[in-house]
């Protein structure tokens, strides 16, 4: 199976070629997928992976990197510490150790960049357990900018792209809508965008908007890469679930997205009730052949 | 130190040189019997070992006919077509099932209206023909050793009995004709000890293949590890017996365990002393495994950041 070229997802046609500003001198990715210890052996095996992103929280940086991530960097394939604790949204500053712990990560992964939400998970000694939206207020993207900056200097030199979350509801006092809040976030920080289609849907879709018109508004040129993920309704609202397939309108989605911008790469999130290898090896050409569709379209304008 | 023989000697051979020779003999002897049990239990050239992709097989290698049981349980239990019975041991669910492979369409019809425990499927007749048949394959490709080639084994292993032979012939002239024997005696016994050591050793199972052929499987299926949660919907049935086979029943502990701890898939079975077969002195013990928390060496954990949807 490996090595069949038939449903090879990393190979990506860039017709024209154009090296995107926004991808912060990344390489070409093509279609990665997010590095789970579950489903190790599954992604080992995808043929002409490479890139995938490895949960920054998971990793041990105290002792050399061994087993199945080991084999794939020693592959050569790109990996990208993701995040999820640092909660860079928070009101206080995001703890150093954190920041270590992410720095260390990016230099054992050998990482081009890594990435992070804007989003977060404590306040004061409260742990959410969850990422939560952040207040779309001036006084956030003071706060925002602050810990960016933090955390920045702490990884030495390693880009940090963020990532919007899906949120189920918008705080009152919201002073900004999604678009402008994130334009404005990037705008002081001059991050890189880790941009997640299924999150631009979901948001779009719970509250009545059309997901392009979002994307339109979006610094598309700073999108670093894209998040790519299964969800499903339940009472009404579409959950970004990350545990079912990938839905027809998150792919029409990213070939819409593959029109307008050339991110460095496209990855699948999945996590939990894992499919079997040949159903996750399927939604991987599935994006592969959404984005084909994006850049063929791109390419005839 | 007299160089030349005496008319007193034993045999016409003075004592020191008979003494040095013994060693010699008794030292080459002994060198024999190692290499030649271990080139008996070598089996086939290794430099080219096929994959072995039976995870029976390979369970059967790894720990013996309780393990292969496990490893069945585990393909079974990713299909559903296995419960915890209450009390302990597992039954089947469902009637018929298709696509097992021969060592879990036994198990399966042993567990078919009734419940049992690891030890009684693995002493079950049919079990034990389908064991048999698997031990058979192991055997041909020269994995295991048969009867012929352990009994082999342990002759070969009896070797130094004709050094012993020799030494205690020599000792018991010279004790008849009141020659000094000590340090003869020393190296009989000696010699005794390990011929004992030879003797109880019992003919390996596997062969230096099969030990190889298992290490290279366990490498290779690394990802089955317990500690990174091997998702049994991605690997399917075979990964979930390969899983146990390899890393043994902890991986099962990790994957479902209230059902493991439920079935108590460590259960041994009762000491013969113990009469009526309560022995929850063997089942508590294990039935509560803590070496399987899924505590992963790297990158553990979702991407999400816990709680129900993602969002991230």
């Amino acid at each position: 199976m490996i090595g069949s070229g038939a449903d090879d997802v990393g190979a990506r046609p860039s017709p024209g070629a154009v090296v995107a500003v926004g991808r912060g001198g990344l390489p070409e990715l093509g279609v990665g997928v997010g590095w789970r210890p579950e489903i190790a052996g599954v992604v080992a095996d995808v043929p002409g992976l490479r890139f995938c992103e490895v949960v920054a929280e998971g990793i041990h940086t105290h002792v050399p990197l061994s087993g199945p991530l080991a084999v794939l960097r020693e592959r050569g394939v790109t990996l990208v510490p993701h995040g999820v604790r640092l909660s860079l949204g928070g009101a206080e500053p995001v703890e150093a150790a954190r920041v270590a712990h992410l720095a260390a990560c990016a230099e054992l992964l050998d990482a081009p960049l890594v990435s992070e939400h804007i989003a977060f998970v404590r306040a004061g000694d409260v742990e959410a357990g969850h990422l939560l939206p952040v207040p779309r207020t001036r006084a956030a993207v003071n706060a925002l900018a602050a810990n960016y900056r933090r955390t920045i200097d702490g990884l030495g030199g390693v880009p940090l792209a963020l990532e919007p979350i899906a949120a189920l509801f918008d705080w009152p006092d919201d002073e900004y809508d999604e678009a402008d809040f994130l334009n404005a976030v990037l705008d002081r920080t001059g991050a890189m965008l880790l941009l997640d289609v299924a999150n631009v849907y979901a948001n779009a879709r719970n509250r009545g908007q059309d997901p392009v018109a979002l994307l339109d508004r979006l610094p598309l040129d700073r999108v670093a890469y894209v998040h790519v993920a299964g969800g499903r309704e339940h009472e009404g609202l579409y959950h970004d679930t990350h545990t079912d397939a990938v839905p027809q309108p998150v792919l029409d989605l990213v070939t819409a997205l593959a029109e307008r911008a050339t991110p460095a790469g496209w990855l699948l999130e999945r996590d939990g009730d894992y499919p079997p290898a040949e159903v996750l090896r399927a939604e991987l050409a599935s994006i592969t052949a959404a984005v084909e569709a994006g850049t063929r379209a791109a390419s005839l304008r | 130190m007299r160089g030349i023989a005496a008319p007193g000697d034993t045999w016409g051979i003075p004592g020191p040189t008979f003494l040095i020779g013994y060693v010699v003999l008794a030292g080459v002897v002994i060198w024999m019997t190692i290499l030649l049990r271990r080139g008996v239990a070598r089996g086939p050239a290794t430099e080219n070992l096929l994959p072995q992709s039976d995870p029976f097989a390979l369970a059967l290698l790894a720990g013996g006919p309780q393990l292969v049981v496990q490893s069945a349980i585990a393909g079974l239990r990713s299909r559903h077509l296995v419960t915890a019975a209450s009390g302990g041991g597992v039954k089947a669910n469902g009637a018929t099932a298709k696509g097992l492979h021969p060592v879990e369409n036994a198990v399966f019809r042993t567990i078919t209206g009734r419940k049992r425990h690891v030890y009684q499927i693995a002493a079950d007749r049919r079990v034990k023909a389908a064991l048999t048949d698997v031990r058979k394959g192991l055997q041909r490709d020269g994995l295991m050793l048969d009867e012929a080639q352990r009994t082999l084994y342990r002759l070969l292993g009896l070797l130094p009995v004709t050094v012993i032979a020799l030494g205690s012939a020599r000792w018991w002239n010279g004790v008849e004709n009141n020659r000094p024997v000590g340090y003869l005696t020393l190296l009989l016994i000696v010699l005794v000890v390990v011929q004992i050591v030879f003797a109880v050793r019992s003919a390996p199972q596997k062969s230096g293949a099969g030990k190889l052929a298992l290490q290279q499987e366990i490498t290779r299926h690394d990802h089955l590890k317990p500690e990174y949660s091997p998702s049994w919907g991605a690997y399917g049935a075979g990964g979930a017996a390969m899983g146990v086979a390899l890393f043994g029943v902890a991986s099962l502990y990790a994957a479902d365990p209230a059902f493991a701890a439920e079935a108590e898939l460590r259960r041994q079975a009762a000491a013969s002393s113990g009469g009526g077969g309560d022995s929850s002195s063997t089942s508590s013990s294990c039935s509560s495994s803590s070496s399987c928390s899924s505590s992963s060496s790297c990158g553990g954990g979702s991407s999400c950041g816990g709680g129900g949807g993602c969002g991230g």
